[in-house]
């Protein structure tokens, strides 16, 4: 997992540190932003102790060294957990109460938290183009669809979707721009190829809207008057 | 293309102009209490992008277009003009568009209401590449005016696309949207998600259009409706002569056309009511026997007469109330109560010249009771007087003497006995007191004398006058032609009222050949008697009703007899004249129904052929909607679940949101898995709906790169609902997505404008706060 989120984060222009086994600092290079993240590699058992396992607590006092040397690291570090489980499927779920408590936090650092399994970090890590492969394999409808049905189901999506999740500066890259039609023009055209312009004109016009249908079925029954035809003869 | 500045001037809360500036950074964050002009703002750049609010579009169904307004709403001060301008930038080139509302306008469109919310046609529009003045009041001179398709083409050059339809889908995320769809029932949220994806104008075209083919359609099944009700005719020509019946009244049924007054829509109606009311003078005309009919009004009549007492009683002294013989009798009574009056009275001694003749006295008689009255009358008065004297006198002497005697007593003159009242001298006391009392019993025997030859004279003229006169009238009063009982008289005069009702019932009595006058009493009599000749004439009554038997099968109907036919004989239409007529009427019928079915099935056709048209073209705007829509959603369905997800992050419900386009029903779902098919919009709080359309047009951004891209979007107040952790995310998320935009945002919290600033700083994204409160303060209060 280390590799995997070593190799975007660079692919994004970020410096690495290892802070410890399980705890690395990214800070973006670009000299006009400013950007940090703490990633905490932990596992789904220590979701509700983690703060006070000494490895975090190290990663805290790493990010006060930094904060003294840098004032900002502070107010722009998101810290970034990342779970590992067992059972995608069944530990996510079981360990959401947990997630959403941790990702609620508000008063320190912004908390992300991605779950996953070693095999999904295993194949994305395969991949010789990471930044692509997410895209191709994020853009994917069918296992879009999959996704909607069983999130748990392709563990290596549910992966690459958690990434393009939790990671703000990792957005959607469409394989190309679409080709906006606006509605307005869909219904010309459709109009058109319908052959029913003239009629359509008429029906959505204010002249044709404020007749009263119920007053027009009753003047189509009576023959006495000619009410019916000129409302007809509107509709020519 | 990069917006520079926006120029407002009388417009809505802003009556002085007041220029924005949001040239200095990318970021512009509008902050200050709600209320205060932040989407005022963003009004002014919508409007003059493209000519009119979507939030106005909005509520057509809320704001009245039949009523007249007297300013258009944004309208500040009627006196001056509403000036809006917005600076564009391009490269190098300005574009400057500017918008007025002159304010000698009608406010009229076409032949709308005035200032309708809608009628955005009531703005001039300008154009000019030309910055400078930009910040001046308006100088039209020179200026170009211009209409949305030039604008459009500034953007999208030779592309016939506009930003009416694109901007509040690309560029414009406004908390007012939110909120309306927020505050909408469930229901109602489903169906407004058209805001999502604007399709506002083609859904309301598609409304049109469907109301337009559900008319049609109701209009067709009621001409089905009719045409099936009336049915095929059986006679298709009219074989039977037409013949007049009726002379005694008018009736449709027996005129040469008897459907001619009929509505369509009435046609079988009538005509089953002329069939119906001919067929029950047919069965009329069959069974009812006048002669029978007459017995029993006869004998309805007789019981009738039964029912009421006063007018059996009536009926017994009819003679005696006829006006003359009653008017006789009245004035017989009057005279017996004047006589019995004059009798009671004689004793007055007065002559009633008129009544004492009527009793055979001469005038010499008279002349003699005369004499004898006035002497009476003298003797009367003479001892009436003498009576006062005497008593006069002996009241003054008898005062006199006792107040002599008490003299006498107390001033010791016992010795004198001079007369006090004539000073003759008396030999004492007692001669002088003896003297006084003889002159007072001559006194009195003076007037006893008078008093006695008065009543002799009384009594002569008792004997020979009063009681000879008071024993002629009583035997004048008791007289049978004379007498008339006080109670039968007050019966009489209380029944007389009655005497023209009763005759009446006489003469229809005596028109049925009834001899009742047997029963009736012709001279004065008792009430008792009346009574009696009462009962003999009701059991009389009694026995003719009896006598009278009725065929109760020949007499049905006789309302018809009565009312229809006035109970004229002469009057009654035969059966065959009758039924004849129902056969006419019934080809009148047949006839009119072929001409109707005629004229229905040409309408029928007209319809069908309209509702075809008006079918088609409400399916392809049904069909271009789902499809405009089912293409946007599968385009943007996966950056759309990731925006959503990044803002969200992990909730309850998932990690992201689906949306997808049903079908069937062409209804947008959102939906955060699928183990509920629930949309989310039922399981979302209210900032996490919030998301669902920031991210929507952040997704529409990402995926659609339109041509010359406008890099623009304002977001107004986008932290209204969102939580602190969703406003970071949504704050990380545009500054990653969207680092090379304008961005305009707008919120009223200050904390947050602060927080934004400090984080789109940090990241190359320089931002500018701008306190609208304070900018519009001053600008109003400026000289």
């Amino acid at each position: 997992m280390k590799t995997l989120l070593t190799k975007l984060f660079a692919s994004f222009n970020f410096s690495s540190q290892e802070v410890s086994d399980n705890t690395l600092f990214f800070k973006t290079n670009a000299d006009d932003k400013v950007e940090y993240y703490l990633v905490y590699l932990t596992a789904k058992n220590t979701l509700k102790t983690y703060e006070s396992t000494p490895s975090f607590m190290a990663a805290m006092d790493f990010l006060k060294e930094q904060n003294e040397n840098q004032t900002d690291v502070a107010k722009n570090t998101s810290i970034l957990l990342c779970v590992l489980m067992e059972d995608l499927g069944a530990d996510s779920l079981q360990y959401k109460p947990d997630i959403l408590k941790i990702e609620e936090e508000e008063f320190q650092y912004k908390h992300y938290v991605l779950p996953y399994v070693d095999q999904a970090v295993s194949a994305l890590n395969a991949s010789a183009d990471l930044l692509s492969n997410l895209n191709v394999s994020v853009n994917n409808e069918n296992r879009f669809h999959q996704y909607f049905t069983n999130p748990y189901g392709d563990a290596t999506y549910f992966l690459s979707m958690q990434l393009f999740l939790k990671l703000p500066f990792l957005g959607p890259f469409p394989y190309q721009a679409a080709n906006f039609i606006p509605i307005d023009t869909m219904v010309q055209q459709y109009i058109e190829i319908a052959q029913v312009k003239p009629f359509y004109t008429l029906a959505i016009s204010d002249d044709i809207n404020i007749i009263d249908w119920g007053i027009v079925q009753q003047n189509a029954l009576d023959l006495s008057t000619d009410s019916f035809e000129r409302v007809m003869d509107k509709l020519k | 293309m990069q917006i520079r500045k926006v120029y407002i001037q009388n417009f809505k809360g802003i009556r002085k102009k007041t220029v924005i500036d949001l040239t200095g950074t990318p970021l512009t964050i509008l902050n200050g209490p709600n209320g205060f002009g932040k989407t005022t703002i963003f009004d002014v750049i919508e409007l003059c992008l493209r000519g009119r609010l979507a939030r106005a579009d909005k509520y057509e169904g809320i704001t009245k277009h039949t009523a007249d307004y007297y300013k258009a709403f944004y309208q500040n001060d009627t006196s001056e003009d509403v000036i809006l301008k917005i600076c564009l930038s391009d490269r190098h080139v300005d574009h400057i568009i500017i918008k007025r509302l002159d304010k000698e306008s009608e406010g009229r469109t076409d032949t709308g209401r005035r200032f309708r919310a809608d009628a955005w046609q009531l703005f001039e529009t300008y154009y000019t590449n030309n910055p400078a003045g930009f910040e001046e009041g308006p100088n039209f001179a020179g200026l170009q005016q211009i209409t949305q398709r030039h604008i459009d083409q500034l953007f999208f050059p030779g592309q016939s696309i506009s930003l009416v339809n694109l901007f509040p889908l690309f560029h414009y995320l406004q908390q007012e949207e939110n909120i309306y769809f927020l505050k909408m029932n469930e229901v109602e949220k489903k169906e407004s998600l058209n805001f999502l994806f604007q399709t506002q104008h083609a859904t309301r075209e598609y409304d049109r259009a469907f109301k337009v083919a559900n008319g049609l359609a109701i209009t067709r099944s009621a001409l089905q409706a009719r045409i099936g009700e009336i049915g095929q005719p059986i006679n298709e020509s009219q074989t039977t002569s037409y013949k007049k019946l009726i002379s005694w009244r008018s009736q449709n049924w027996d005129q040469e056309d008897p459907f001619q007054n009929a509505p369509t829509t009435q046609l079988a109606d009538t005509f089953e009511e002329y069939r119906a009311h001919i067929l029950t003078l047919i069965n009329f005309a069959k069974s009812f026997d006048v002669a029978e009919y007459t017995k029993l009004q006869t004998r309805n009549a007789l019981q009738e007469m039964l029912r009421h007492d006063w007018l059996i009683t009536t009926l017994i002294i009819y003679n005696l109330l006829a006006p003359e013989k009653l008017a006789q009798l009245r004035r017989q009574y009057d005279l017996n109560r004047a006589y019995k009056k004059y009798r009671d009275d004689f004793t007055r001694y007065t002559i009633d010249e008129s009544i004492m003749t009527a009793f055979d006295y001469s005038v010499d008689q008279l002349k003699s009771i005369q004499a004898d009255f006035d002497q009476r009358q003298g003797l009367r008065e003479q001892t009436t007087s003498l009576s006062d004297i005497i008593r006069e006198l002996n009241d003054a002497r008898d005062r006199v003497m006792e107040q002599f005697l008490e003299l006498r007593i107390h001033a010791h003159i016992e010795k004198d006995t001079n007369c006090p009242l004539c000073n003759a001298q008396w030999e004492n006391m007692d001669t002088l007191m003896t003297s006084y009392d003889f002159r007072t019993d001559q006194l009195q025997n003076l007037l006893n004398g008078q008093e006695r030859l008065r009543n002799e004279l009384e009594n002569r003229i008792a004997n020979e006058t009063i009681k000879p006169l008071q024993a002629k009238i009583d035997a004048y009063l008791i007289a049978p032609e004379h007498a008339i009982d006080d109670a039968f008289y007050a019966y009489l005069i209380e029944r007389a009222g009655n005497y023209a009702t009763a005759t009446t019932w006489l003469k229809y009595v005596q028109d049925h050949q009834y001899d009742i006058s047997d029963f009736k009493i012709s001279t004065n009599t008792t009430v008792d008697k009346i009574n009696v000749q009462a009962d003999l004439l009701r059991k009389h009554l009694q026995q003719l009703v009896f006598s009278i038997s009725i065929d109760e099968s020949k007499v049905q109907n006789g309302s018809i007899y009565r009312d229809y036919y006035q109970s004229t004989a002469a009057y009654i239409l035969s059966e065959e004249a009758l039924t004849q007529k129902l056969a006419y009427v019934s080809e009148k019928y047949d006839v009119g129904r072929i001409t109707t079915l005629r004229n229905l099935n040409e309408r029928l056709g007209r319809v069908t052929a309209a509702l075809a048209s008006a079918e088609m073209v409400r399916i392809q705007l049904d069909k271009a909607i789902f499809d405009y829509k089912k293409a946007m959603i599968e385009k943007i369905k996966i950056p759309f679940y990731i925006y959503s997800g990044k803002i969200l992050q992990h909730f309850q419900q998932g990690y992201g949101i689906f949306v997808d386009v049903r079908e069937n029903t062409n209804r947008i779902r959102f939906l955060a898995d699928d183990t509920s098919n629930h949309d989310a919009i039922h399981q979302l709080s209210t900032g996490q709906l919030a998301v669902v359309s920031i991210a929507f047009c952040l997704a529409l951004n990402k995926v659609y790169t339109l041509p010359s891209h406008f890099k623009f979007l304002a977001i107004d107040d986008p932290v209204q609902t969102l939580d602190d952790v969703n406003i970071y995310s949504l704050v990380d998320l545009i500054r990653h997505e969207f680092n090379d935009w304008q961005l305009l945002i707008s919120t009223h919290d200050e904390n947050v404008a602060n927080f934004l600033k400090y984080k789109f700083d940090k990241f190359s994204m320089p931002a500018t706060k701008l306190n609208v409160q304070t900018t519009f303060y001053e600008s109003q209060n400026a000289e």
